[in-house]
């Protein structure tokens, strides 16, 4: 790694002195601890996150690939006390902005702190109360169980599962097929 | 185009007479008159060759002479044995980062994963402009700079606690952030204050004669000195 250290960087000319951007560390656990991964702005070069990452915390980054995911498209939430309130058609679709992914090289390994052990300080076993309540008073609590279990039995024998027959008559017109 | 050596015909020619203890210049046939059924006959192309170098990869490779495989020679067998991959993530050697790595900058001072909500809400206020209107230009760019790494660290631990589904934490996360980003209107509030001050005083230095701005000798020149006019 010693000739990867020693690549020549060169920064721009143009100084920011107050930039207003906020960048995440995510976790790559798939990759080694050479590698870091950053959620930066859509708006961010591979020069710029080499530069800010240099200057503002002294890691040099010898190689840049970035990435950006564009997002699913969303529907608005139904309304659950009104759910007729409007049609598929009517609800409003939008799709979020997409994520722009950057990993870096160093020169330098970093391995990432070990989890919390136990997570009293920030009542995990409330929360999960607190979320199994909530669907209990939605009263979907039945329908996500019986949900998770039909998902269970596919995905442990899916030999079994086959696309069903539906037999449709017509009025007066003989019987046909229909594969659904 | 090559011509026949000939030092391979006499060499030939001797070779072969030489047991038989004739001279070939006294007999240049004898060779060919000797002969049996056999008749050494050397093949061979006049035209020169087009291979810079046979295509035999063991060309002097021999084990009599114990020349040894010529280098880079891949061989049926091999020295060592081919190294396993390790699948197993637990066998596998655990890589030590470094202590003072730059990117700690993006945790909790005390190197870990994540702040528990109480340390997150454990906070004051914002800088209010006021405070921050008697300080220097240095002192600003280096709180605008920690209040970058904190919502640096804020973002970072927040998608963490999403991932490992740790539980509450994220509103105190958010309440801090939004007081950091009030210190961080108000650096700006307070340089853009500046620099309206700076630049009206500009404007009346511009029609006084007292002000030089031109940048040569010295800015101010009073035009009135009064010594000891003063008396307390």
């Amino acid at each position: 790694m010693a000739d990867l250290s020693n690549k020549i960087i060169r920064f721009g000319k143009k100084q920011v002195f107050l930039p207003k951007f906020t960048i995440a560390l995510m976790r790559s656990s798939h990759l080694s601890p050479y590698h870091a991964r950053f959620l930066a702005p859509l708006t961010f070069s591979k020069l710029d996150l080499r530069d800010y990452l240099y200057h503002a915390y002294n890691v040099k980054a010898i190689n840049i690939r970035s990435h950006i995911k564009q997002q699913p498209v969303q529907q608005e939430p139904v309304d659950r006390r009104n759910p007729n309130q409007y049609s598929v058609y009517q609800r409003r679709h939008w799709r979020p902005q997409a994520k722009k992914y950057m990993t870096i090289e160093m020169d330098r390994p970093f391995v990432w702190p070990a989890e919390p052990e136990n997570f009293e300080a920030w009542g995990k076993t409330l929360m999960e109360e607190q979320l199994e309540r909530q669907e209990d008073k939605n009263g979907r609590k039945e329908e996500s169980e019986s949900l998770r279990k039909q998902v269970k039995r596919v995905r442990e024998n899916a030999q079994e599962f086959k696309p069903s027959q539906k037999v449709v008559q017509g009025l007066n017109g003989p019987e046909f097929k229909i594969m659904v | 185009m090559a011509s026949i050596p000939v030092s391979r015909i006499a060499r030939r020619s001797w070779t072969s007479v030489q047991s038989d203890l004739v001279f070939p210049f006294l007999s240049p046939s004898v060779q060919y008159t000797r002969g049996t059924s056999h008749i050494p006959i050397s093949r061979f192309s006049t035209s020169p060759s087009l291979w810079k170098r046979d295509n035999n990869r063991n060309r002097g490779v021999s084990a009599i002479r114990r020349t040894g495989p010529r280098p880079r020679q891949t061989l049926s067998v091999l020295k060592h044995e081919l190294p396993k991959p390790v699948l197993d993530p637990k066998e596998k050697t655990k890589i030590e980062g470094d202590e003072d790595h730059g990117l700690w900058g993006f945790f909790h001072k005390d190197k870990k994963l994540l702040a528990a909500p109480g340390e997150d809400n454990a906070y004051g206020r914002a800088w209010t402009v006021n405070e921050l209107r008697v300080k220097s230009w240095d002192d600003l760019h280096c709180l605008w700079w920690v209040c970058m790494r904190e919502r640096n660290r804020l973002a970072t631990e927040k998608i963490e606690r999403n991932r490992i589904k740790a539980g509450f934490g994220d509103v105190e996360a958010e309440a801090r952030d939004k007081t950091v980003r009030k210190t961080m209107i108000a650096i700006q509030h307070t340089l853009t204050e500046r620099w309206y001050a700076w630049e009206e005083a500009r404007k009346v230095a511009k029609d006084d004669r007292e002000v030089d701005l031109s940048g040569d000798g010295p800015a101010y020149t009073p035009s009135v000195i009064s010594v000891g006019t003063l008396s307390y």
